[in-house]
């Protein structure tokens, strides 16, 4: 039987389908008897669209105007 | 958002030289591509320099874009190229780093740490922004070869065959740096949702 720690440490391998059928089998099984591992798993799946909304930015203005500047110059001499 | 020309009639009109449209496509694109580069950098100048020379080089590389490419996955991976590079010419001392989180067992294996719930119902208006912040906070302190992994795997959706591209890392120490980062990140979710409650 999978303990906690064998599976949580497959659970990137599982969401991607990289695990032989074997692994899977048993993770499944542990998932299918562990609610504290369905529900870190759940939180696993999540985590990166969280991050993608928290993690998108905005260029300051300042920033952005000399980009403009910066390729105003270099596109005109190519 | 999008005008009534869409971005693979810009990226034709650049191609034929037309540097309004190119400009349009900057336009476009400067936002996503700035915070990549303001990611992998962590550095508001660095992140502007990076910007500045991945459209440039997009530019000047316009004729080799594919056919079947979106220019805006193309542009950003010119920038995370430009940004490692740039990581890699910054001759720091390596800083000492916390050791990564991961999850807590007992000795027979079994999970033992407590698991908040992420979906609380006294949905406060700030908590987005507090949690915003929690998350960029958490990224920034990502050792740099799993803040990368991750950045471009779970923020920018690049595959792991293109990450092994560009960081010339191998794709099996690819995924495992990319799942020690989402350890490290929903750990950082959690502990915020836990000290919420
Ligand atoms: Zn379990």
């Amino acid at each position: 039987m999978n303990t906690c720690k064998d599976t949580l440490e497959l659970l990137r391998g599982y969401l991607d389908g990289d695990l032989k059928p074997d692994e899977r089998t048993a993770l499944e099984k542990h998932l299918g008897a562990c609610s504290p591992c369905v529900d870190f798993l759940n939180q696993y799946k999540r985590t990166p669209s969280l991050c993608k909304k928290a993690l998108a930015a905005k260029m300051p203005r300042e920033l952005a105007d000399q980009l403009d500047a910066f390729l105003k110059k270099h596109l005109a001499n190519e | 958002m999008r005008t009534e020309n869409d971005d693979s009639q810009l990226l034709e009109k650049a191609l034929a030289k037309d540097n309004a449209a190119f400009a349009e496509l900057v336009r476009r694109y400067r936002d996503p591509v700035y915070g990549l580069a303001l990611r992998m950098t962590r550095s508001e100048a660095d992140a502007a320099e990076v910007t500045q020379d991945a459209f440039l080089a997009a530019y000047r590389h316009l004729s080799e874009i594919r056919t079947d490419q979106a220019f805006g996955a193309w542009v950003h991976r010119i920038a995370a190229n430009q940004a490692l590079m740039k990581l890699r010419h910054r001759k720091v001392v390596a800083n000492v780093e916390a050791p990564l989180p991961t999850p807590e067992f007992n000795e027979r294996g079994s999970l033992v740490e407590e698991v908040a719930d992420w979906n609380p119902t006294a949905l406060e208006q700030s908590l987005d922004a507090e949690l915003g912040k929690a998350i960029s906070h958490a990224a920034d302190e990502l050792p740099e070869e799993y803040r990368q992994v991750f950045l471009l795997k779970d923020v920018e959706d690049l595959t792991y065959e293109q990450i092994a591209e560009i960081t010339g890392d191998s794709v099996p120490a690819i995924k495992s740096r990319l799942h020690r980062a989402r350890l490290a990140m929903r750990a950082a979710i959690d502990r915020f949702y836990l000290e919420r409650e």
